[in-house]
């Protein structure tokens, strides 16, 4: 499996051990820490990112709001999100597929089931 | 049902998963390790670790992984209960597990439970619910390869024969330092000789290859099925792929020589395959796992029976978490999770 992956995760530790197991998997991997930042990055972004794994709470726009702003445009439509996130509330599950998230894993979270869920969307 | 966690609660859940997230995905990083770099007593401890991780995890209450993604409020503005994610009345939410008694047993049942299914640890394969017992007849079956008195292709296809269609297998396995003691291990399934074009093609995207990127596949076989092997390779060819036929006994000088995407072993061929071939399949030294399709008979008329959670070759531990992900994907791989 091959694709470029965005991984917005403000958490150094958990983003690094991701970049790594995606890579190992064959992914491109780009790591955003901030939400804001995330959203500029997609803003101006020749190519889309085939994916993206996105943490919900993060500095600037939170990944709730990252999901609003990528439902506003068409552009985004065929690029699936997985949601990655510490919040274990249901209301946040469907908060999040409301706003047109594809997947949702809770931490802790096993390496190979967020590889094993990706190359399920891609 | 439960009751939402006060906000206090829920910050604390909230800050428990984030490091909990670091331990676990970085234990299970350093098992997962291709280079096999851990001793064996390093294993173990990184192996404890884990466990402790995921007997925390357990206590981190309401896990919403067993919501349905399309809640609606009814006419009252009341939100249904979150269901199970057992999406089909009409199959059985049972899962078997032949597997030892433990804390891997007890984590991957919890896990299972949570998610809507009915787990139960069998102690034998004879113990597995078949299409005998109708309704009760188990979803999915994990299976430790050391359940089987004689472990061998046979016993394997002895067992689907049993099952009824559809129900689904996890294999494991546990490699005791450099020995391979089962000889499906990292066998991504088995498909049939007569398998179409299409279903070839489907196989190769399963196991992540593009027939248009002409991933260079090696047909091996032995002299009983080296027909079975030419029509494989006819069909491979029919589908983009750059084949070799060799014989089994060559296969070891042919993997170590050239850069192989796949193979396709023959189902006799299981039987004859040296060990050392296998793992330098499936720990090659300079490039991924190669994987493994056995070529043979398929019961039901199946052409194609994935073994689920064999994508990776390499030795490694499966976590309980990791296993239970898969088997939710294989037998629901496109439920809207």
């Amino acid at each position: 499996m091959s694709g470029h992956i965005l991984v917005v995760e403000d958490d150094e530790q958990i983003s690094e051990i991701l970049s790594y197991r995606l890579e190992i998997a064959d992914y491109e991997v780009t790591v955003i820490d901030d939400g804001d930042d995330c959203w500029a990055y997609l803003e101006e972004a020749d190519e889309l990112p085939d994916a993206m794994l996105l943490d919900v709470m993060l500095p600037g726009t939170d990944g709730f709001g990252v999901l609003r702003r990528l439902q506003r445009t068409d552009r985004y439509d065929g690029m699936p999100v997985i949601l990655i996130t510490g919040r274990g509330l249901e209301d946040d599950v469907i908060q999040g597929f409301d706003l047109g998230a594809d997947d949702y894993i809770v931490k802790p979270f096993s390496p190979s089931e967020v590889v094993a869920r990706l190359n399920r969307l891609l | 049902m439960t009751s939402e966690p006060t906000d206090a609660e829920a910050a604390f859940q909230y800050e428990l998963r984030r490091r909990l997230a670091v331990v676990h995905a970085t234990a299970e990083t350093m098992l997962e390790d291709p280079d096999g770099s851990l001793t064996v007593d390093q294993r173990e401890s990184v192996e404890t670790i884990l466990a402790a991780s995921n007997e925390l995890s357990s206590l981190v209450a309401h896990d919403p992984e067993t919501v349905e993604p399309a809640l609606e409020p009814d006419a009252d503005g009341d939100v249904a209960a979150p269901t199970p994610s057992v999406d089909d009345p009409d199959r059985s939410a049972s899962i078997d597990l032949v597997l030892e008694s433990g804390p891997f047993a007890d984590v991957l049942v919890d896990q299972l439970e949570q998610s809507g299914y009915e787990p139960t640890v069998v102690s034998s394969v004879d113990d597995v619910r078949s299409s005998a017992e109708g309704a009760d007849a188990a979803r999915h079956v994990v299976l430790d390869w050391r359940a089987f008195p004689e472990p061998s292709i046979e016993s394997l296809t002895a067992l689907f024969d049993r099952l009824e269609a559809g129900t689904s297998i996890a294999l494991l396995s546990v490699v005791d330092d450099e020995s391979i003691p089962a000889p499906v291990l990292g066998v991504s399934g088995l498909l049939s000789p007569r398998a179409s074009t299409e279903m070839v093609a489907d196989v190769l995207a399963s196991i992540h290859f593009d027939p248009d990127d002409e991933p260079r596949v090696v047909v091996a076989t032995v002299d009983d099925d080296a027909a079975e092997g030419r029509s494989m390779a006819e069909t491979l060819e029919a589908v983009g792929c750059a084949v070799d036929t060799v014989s089994v006994a060559e296969l070891r000088s042919h993997a170590d020589r050239d850069g192989i995407d796949c193979v396709f072993l023959s189902a006799d061929g299981v039987d004859t395959i040296d060990d050392a071939t296998l793992r330098s399949l499936r720990t090659p030294e300079t490039s991924l796992p190669v994987p493994v399709v056995v070529v043979g008979p398929t019961p039901k008329a199946d052409d194609w029976l994935p073994v689920c959670g064999s994508q990776r070759f390499v030795r490694r531990s499966v976590t309980a978490h990791g296993l239970a992900g898969e088997i939710l994907l294989a037998i629901d791989p496109e439920a809207e999770s």
